[in-house]
């Protein structure tokens, strides 16, 4: 059953000024997401895929086409939508614990419920020795895993996910990517993630879309098709080469494609 | 010897040592006595001032201690308060409205460029010489700092994603601002009280300088024409002592606000 569907999406970002013009970050994007799958997005840089994560968690308006959560048409921030972003995005002015808590306390649940809820993510995120120190003691890694336990706590039926490990180094990034399958496996979720590394898509997903370059649109659907579970050691498998090599090549064409912005006419209605 | 009291033992040397050569300085008659009082007998004074409670220059209109005292510290705590009161809803404003904000920026900007102490005039022309125009030139001199730091604060926190974390948790505006904007906004906008008090406290002493009759500026000024030299350094070491005092408190309320978040 798809729980999130994106269909033939457009995106375009109007100009303010009269010499800058407007530029098409997204066109024609279809998307299908069933329920328990582990997605992955891949593009290179600035092809658009912060703006469709923008997009689908609902912070950014789409020109044209439609989004869909179990079949139902939404605009806007969506309760079963849990969004984890690429930048650093825990509050530093609360502990860990409190950054946890933050979204269960604006919506009024008390104080118990949401301490016990909390901490239980806190383990989750194996970060229970550190619940009550703030972020700017912890770690780059460790303040992602406090985003990412900010978000389960909310328990979202879809997890989207904008390079969550994107400013990490590499091992953490590989580590954090195991927990993340480690968790995902117990939670259940269904997790959209998107991506500028070829292994670490290869490595979660089930299924990976590749986007191309100015407008971001998908050129190609791939199946990773590697049982579960994964660990480290599924890299040196053969099928692991053999999905890395296809990505690879479709991102190198990408990649060597003129870097031009493609600019298009403003729609007057 | 661990290198932070190192720096504790230094910090607090050269302060001795400054007090020190001014000492000797004085003491040795290098500078005259009616010139430079010894640091010594400035401490003495100012002490022998607080068990009379008077102060014995002639022709003083308010003679008591506590009377000065709680003039000039009445002047400091409206200019601030008031700075505060319509400075932060001025730089919230700004803030909310770029083009009010582009529109105000220059003037802002070279604001302290420009002596506000040059419009002292103005300023006895229309509201005289008294409590109210001391307190108008440390309430011009604070609203300022208060103002662009307000602003800056909360513009920051446009620069980071935490405003998206409260949309997509699906909060409204006023929660956003109260829960998300306000507590990260607050390291620009406790320097911006911080920098007020300060101005505050700076416009207030030097106002009464010019256009006062009662306050520990005018005292200084006072017992300086009156060749009460002792008594000048007393009334300026009280002064500074008030001024370090406040300033402690305020960094030790910066540090327990948000000494452990390291931002």
């Amino acid at each position: 059953m798809a729980v999130l569907e994106v269909r033939s999406l457009r995106k375009i970002y109007v100009s303010q000024e009269a010499n800058v013009p407007s530029v098409e970050a997204l066109k024609n994007i279809n998307l299908t997401v069933n329920k328990g799958e582990f997605i992955s997005i891949i593009g290179p840089s600035g092809c658009g895929k912060s703006t469709l994560f923008g997009v689908i968690g609902g912070l950014n308006e789409s020109t044209s086409g439609e989004i869909l959560i179990k079949g139902e048409k939404v605009r806007g921030p969506h309760p079963s939508i849990g969004m984890v972003f690429q930048e650093e995005s825990v509050f530093p002015w609360l502990t860990c614990l409190e950054n946890v808590e933050f979204g269960l306390k604006m919506i009024g649940v008390n104080k118990k419920e949401r301490r016990t809820k909390s901490r239980e993510m806190i383990e989750l995120v194996d970060l229970s020795e550190f619940e009550n120190h703030y972020p700017g003691e912890l770690s780059g890694g460790m303040k992602q895993r406090v985003a990412i336990a900010r978000t389960l706590v909310m328990d979202p039926e879809i997890i989207l996910m904008d390079e969550p490990f994107g400013a990490l180094d590499e091992q953490t990034r590989v580590i954090l990517g195991e927990e993340l399958l480690r968790i995902w496996e117990k939670i259940r979720a269904t997790i959209l993630f998107i991506t500028h590394s070829i292994s670490e898509s290869v490595m979660l997903s089930d299924r990976i879309y590749v986007m191309s370059c100015r407008p971001g649109t998908f050129k190609r659907t791939i199946d990773v098709g590697i049982p579960r579970p994964r660990s480290s050691s599924t890299i040196s498998t053969e099928r692991f080469c053999e999905v890395t090599d296809q990505i690879w090549k479709e991102l190198k064409e990408e990649t060597s494609k003129p870097m031009k912005i493609t600019s298009c006419e403003i729609e007057k209605n | 010897m661990k290198r932070t009291s190192k720096i504790k033992i230094t910090k607090w040397s050269v302060l001795v040592g400054a007090a020190g050569c001014l000492e000797v300085i004085s003491r040795t008659g290098m500078i005259k006595r009616s010139t430079l009082t010894p640091v010594s007998d400035m401490f003495i004074t100012l002490w022998k001032l607080f068990i009379t409670g008077g102060i014995p220059v002639r022709f003083l209109k308010d003679s008591s201690i506590a009377g000065n005292f709680f003039i000039t510290f009445s002047e400091i705590s409206l200019s601030f308060f008031f700075a505060v009161l319509i400075g932060l809803p001025i730089g919230i404003l700004l803030w909310k409205f770029k083009t009010l904000a582009r529109i105000l920026n220059p003037y802002l900007v070279s604001y302290y460029a420009i002596p506000v102490f040059a419009l002292y005039p103005l300023i006895v022309g229309f509201f005289g010489i008294g409590i109210l125009s001391i307190t108008l030139m440390g309430w011009l001199f604070a609203i300022v700092a208060v103002i662009i730091n307000t602003a800056t604060g909360f513009e920051e926190v446009d620069k980071r994603i935490y405003p998206k974390v409260g949309r997509s948790l699906r909060l409204s505006r006023s929660k956003i601002f109260l829960w998300i904007y306000f507590p990260g906004a607050t390291p620009h906008l406790f320097t911006g009280l911080k920098l007020g008090f300060i101005y505050s406290i700076i416009g207030v002493i030097a106002s009464e300088f010019i256009l006062s009759t009662k306050g520990l500026g005018y005292l200084v000024r006072f017992s300086y024409s009156a060749f009460e030299t002792e008594i000048m350094y007393a009334s300026m070491l009280l002064i500074v002592i008030i001024a370090v005092l406040i300033n402690g408190a305020l960094m030790r309320v910066e540090a327990w606000l948000y000494g452990r978040q390291g931002r």
